[in-house]
């Protein structure tokens, strides 16, 4: 499949009081069109710092280096007028709290409106049609009379739907989602995933989500990476990855979460807390909270590298996590 | 992501990636105060001045009171700093012991209706209801009157004097610790912590004196950093009307009274005394700016 | 409304909530009230009947404005009771309850930053219970909070430092030592772990099944994560809109729902399975807000099975045929089990067209 987006060996790097921190050390991977990517670590490894560097959206007093290769161009060159007009029309984002990303004092609908009238150049009377259309899409009953809502007036579904239309307005490429469904109930996570999954059917839409909910991206992406202190631990076929997890990493996370579809009698939590990332030392940052620690994980560099069919991992001694899956598989049912 | 101590104790980490230490109990007030710009540049200010009134006698051989009349309005010299006034009396040595007066008048001014008006607004917040209605139509009673009136007429009634100002500030005063410790207390309540302290049975005054009040009361300090400002102008504004403290005792605000007659010819008879209380204004202003952000827990 | 005591013979509950009722009357403004608009009403919690039985672990689950909240503010003593009872070892619990009786019954909140004083180390906040219910001497405090601390495993090296030098995972456990400090017999946990990191939540979920086991602990736990629920509880109870509308054992209700919303919520929790593709959505729209509740049967304007009956008759909580300790309040109970297959049915159907796509969209390059 054509490939979409490239991010190659992307480092963000922030002034702080006490020294230079990386919030992004290093990260590359690509999404093919019409593939949806779950990118999952948790708080703090840098996945959303990640997702924001594609478009641009770092604060000042970080830098920034490497490649985002969008259809071939790099977007971190460009300027930055050129940048608006790309993230406007063929990358979007939806972000995690709807009631900051709206405008408050703006109807929802005329946002989505003005979203179309700005990127598509359609006049005013057609946009606002596209809008109540593009509402209908996205599931909010009665569009019409909504259209017409402040944000503040709709539930916290509505409005993930409010800015979902105003991400797809445009029939962009790529979506990038931070967290969409982290702060909603889950039938109406259902619902927006059944959207997102709907509109990459239809419309060959990429997806790039970012999140820390496993599950959802086992359901809803065909390729997962698994972050940890600002580095991609693991990334393959979320079939490979969640199955035959070969990073220690990875293989704790899923061993940890609670499984509604499968109890277990303890969770097994990893031991620690993940490292600070001030100038860390070259060595597996997993390393110690690692149960397979050996003596050459404490020095070096470890890039990802390929052990299987689109599956790649930073771990060196990967197959201990293939021995510990033998006697106590991931899945049910393996 | 910063510093996390460890989840599990007891793990043989790497000291390489050791999570950054635990910030200590020590990183408080104490050791922090000397980097916030406006705290030390407030206190600096605020030193100086009180620090010169303290130290009136060794800087100026006159007295305040001493008058000389075949001196008057005499021009600054290297025996009189800022000239005489019409009275004779060195117009240096007023300003440093009126400094001692107008200071400590508004600092002890303050006192009172802080105490008051955060007991008060700490109950209302609290009890809610009758004791909230009670307390905030007292609040709209004082409040109706421009305070300069209420003051003025309070002084007038009581009689000029220290008692008089002290009375007269308390009853007018209160109003706002009030206001601000009743709406922090509305906030605070609704804390996990105090949900917590409730559900576990502690009763409402050690709820309120240990739970609320140390959340609460540093704003009620940041804005009595800026009432003594006020009162220190009250001060001066009754003294210039001649309510405040009476003649002979030395006040920046007779200095200012006394000298405007003479502004066009011994135009620091008035400006000097116009501008301490600017610079002890300036002074507290960046003292409650410094000490918000210190006081802050995090 | 029937009683929800499971048949077989079973020894008295420890805590039981009855005909339990709180509603918020919404302020109007003055204009509205000189039209002569009458106050609305939100009925947070109305009508419920619970029971927990000693040392059990029970479930509370319901997605936003169900009212678990609120149910468990009711049952700690934070908010008054509109109406009902509450019921501690048959005892009933007036509004204004004492120190001795608070004691019994602790909870452990959502989010561990704005549920520790910020201005109190740990030793005293934990000590602050210990003097006030297990009237510890000042001096022996700084001793005594290590109990519980060792309880809950907080390195005592840190018992001096303030919550903000700590990780969320700590803090919460902080809140649980201070929770146990007061040697309660009912933990009441409202998402004690919704707040803290994906790895972070196995710790504490694991310390508190390990406290309920040592300590004989009864807990009510609150959450929207069906996941933790199902990994913690022995029983569940399902909240909407302010009632319970299904109650029941585990396993039995995650296996043998009875209930259409139970349903609807159990398809829509996401399995980490892949290729079990995105379920379709059990159910439209958003849950309607508790000031205007339907009429009849909470649920109908969404129920897949709803009839003119759920319209106008609220259907009991009552116990059904299937299991002695399982009821569901809905008229067509016995109907539900068909939904579970027809969900199940058309996710199979659907998660088969979606790799069918995917395999003809990678034959296609």
């Amino acid at each position: 499949m054509a490939e979409l987006l490239r991010v190659e060996d992307d480092v963000v790097e922030i002034r702080t009081r006490r020294g230079v921190l990386r919030a992004v050390d290093g990260v590359s991977f690509s999404i093919a069109a019409g593939e949806a990517l779950g990118l999952v670590g948790e708080s703090g490894c840098g996945k959303t710092t990640t997702l924001r560097t594609i478009l641009g959206l770092i604060p000042r007093h970080a830098t920034v280096s490497g490649r985002v290769l969008f259809e071939g161009e790099d977007l971190l060159a460009k300027n930055g007028d050129a940048m608006r007009r790309r993230r406007g029309k063929a990358i979007s984002m939806i972000f995690q709290e709807p009631m900051t990303a709206l405008n408050q004092l703006m109807r929802a609908g005329q946002q989505i409106a003005e979203a179309i009238e700005i990127n598509l150049g359609h006049g005013g009377r057609e946009a606002r049609r596209e809008a109540v259309d593009l509402m209908r899409r996205v599931g909010i009953p009665d569009a019409e009379r909504r259209y017409r809502a402040y944000p503040h007036e709709l539930s916290g579904g509505m409005r993930q739907r409010v800015m979902i239309a105003m991400a797809i307005s445009c029939h962009p490429r790529l979506v990038l989602c931070d967290e969409p469904t982290t702060a909603l109930d889950v039938t109406v996570q259902e619902q927006i995933l059944n959207i997102l999954a709907t509109m990459q059917r239809e419309e060959d839409l990429s997806i790039l989500y970012v999140t820390h909910d496993l599950a959802v991206v086992a359901e809803l992406c065909e390729r997962v990476a698994v972050m940890y202190a600002a580095q991609i631990v693991e990334i393959g076929t979320v079939d490979e990855v969640f199955r035959r997890p070969r990073h220690p990493y990875t293989l704790g996370l899923l061993r940890s979460i609670p499984r509604f579809e499968r109890v277990q009698e303890t969770l097994n939590a990893i031991p620690g807390a993940p490292p600070h990332l001030l100038a860390p030392p070259p060595c597996c940052r997993f390393h110690p909270r690692c149960p397979y620690v050996e003596d050459d994980c404490r020095h070096g560099d470890f890039p990802l590298l390929p052990i299987g069919d689109d599956h790649d991992s930073a771990c060196i001694h990967s197959e201990r996590c293939v021995e510990a899956i033998v006697g106590d598989p991931v899945m049910p049912g393996d | 992501m910063i510093a996390v101590a460890p989840d599990n104790a007891a793990q043989s980490l790497s000291p390489d990636l050791l999570p950054l230490p635990v910030a200590s109990v020590k990183d408080g007030f104490r050791t922090r105060w000397y980097r916030s710009r406006s705290f030390v540049a407030g206190i600096v200010i605020l030193g100086v001045i009180i620090g010169m009134c303290t130290l009136a006698p060794l800087l100026t051989p006159f007295s305040p009171t001493q008058q000389d009349l075949t001196h008057v309005l005499q021009p600054p010299s290297a025996q009189h700093l800022l000239g005489t006034d019409q009275l004779g009396i060195d117009v240096w040595s007023q300003l440093l012991y009126g400094g001692r007066t107008d200071l400590r008048i508004a600092f002890l001014a303050v006192i009172l209706p802080f105490i008051i008006g955060t007991t008060l607004g700490c109950l209302a917040g609290y009890y809610g209801r009758a004791v909230d209605v009670g307390v905030m139509r007292m609040v709209d009673i004082v409040v109706a009157f421009p305070f300069y009136v209420l003051v003025i007429a309070l002084v007038f009634a009581i009689g000029p004097g220290e008692k008089g100002i002290y009375i007269a500030i308390t009853i007018v005063g209160w109003v706002s610790y009030a206001r601000i410790v009743r709406g922090e207390i509305l906030v605070a309540k609704q804390q996990d912590y105090v949900l917590a302290a409730r559900s576990a049975g502690f009763g409402a005054p050690r709820i309120i004196v240990r739970h609320l009040l140390p959340n609460v009361i540093t704003q009620a300090i940041v804005f009595a950093t800026a009432d003594v400002v006020l009162d220190i102008l009250a001060i001066v504004t009754l003294g210039y009307l001649g309510l405040g403290v009476p003649p002979p005792i030395p006040d920046w605000g007779r200095m200012i009274f006394n000298g405007q007659q003479f502004l066009t010819t011994q135009w620091q008879l008035a400006t000097f005394p116009g501008l301490a209380v600017v610079v002890t204004g300036i002074g507290l202003a960046l003292l409650g700016d410094g000490l918000s952000d210190l006081l802050r827990p995090e | 409304m029937t009683d929800i005591r499971p048949e077989v013979a079973t020894p008295a509950p420890q805590l039981e909530v009855r005909a339990l009722r709180k509603y918020f009357p919404l302020k109007l403004s003055l204009m509205a009230r000189l039209r002569g608009q009458v106050p609305e009403t939100v009925k947070a919690v109305d009508d419920v009947d619970m029971v927990v039985f000693k040392g059990e672990v029970l479930g509370l689950v319901g997605e936003t404005g169900c009212g678990k909240s609120t149910l468990a503010r009711c049952i700690a003593g934070l908010y008054e009771p509109s109406g009902g009872e509450i019921r501690l070892d048959g005892q009933a619990l007036s509004a204004r309850r004492t120190t001795a009786v608070r004691r019994r019954i602790q909870v452990v909140f959502q989010d561990p930053y704005s549920s520790l004083n910020p201005r109190m180390t740990v030793t005293q906040t934990v000590g602050e219970i210990l003097r006030v219910h297990g009237k510890i001497p000042r001096k022996a405090v700084a001793t005594a909070v290590d109990e519980p601390l060792g309880l809950v495993g907080f390195p005592t090296a840190l018992k001096n430092a303030y919550p903000r030098s700590l990780s969320g995972g700590l803090r919460q456990r902080v809140s649980i030592a201070r929770a146990l400090a007061a040697s309660p017999e009912i933990l009441l946990a409202d998402e004690p772990v919704s707040a803290l990191d994906v790895s972070v939540q196995a710790t504490i979920l694991n310390l508190l099944d390990d406290l309920r086991k040592r300590l004989g602990l009864t807990i009510l736990l609150i959450t929207h994560d069906m996941a933790v629920v199902r990994h913690l509880s022995d029983r569940v109870a399902v909240m909407y809109l302010g009632r319970i509308v299904e109650s029941a054992p585990s396993e039995e209700l995650f296996t043998n729902p009875r209930h259409p919303y139970t349903v609807a919520l159990l398809s829509a929790v996401p399995h980490l399975e892949p290729g079990r593709g995105v379920p379709p959505p059990a159910v439209v729209g958003d849950p309607p807000s508790p000031i205007r509740l339907p009429s009849g049967c909470r649920y109908h304007p969404r129920c897949p099975l709803a009839e003119e009956v759920c319209r106008r008759e609220d259907p009991p909580l009552e116990i059904g045929p299937w299991h002695p300790g399982h009821a569901a309040a809905c008229h067509f109970a016995e109907r539900v089990d068909q939904l579970v297959l027809q969900t199940a049915d058309q996710r199979r159907d659907r998660a088969l067209a979606q790799q069918a796509d995917k395999a003809a969209g990678q034959g296609k390059d």
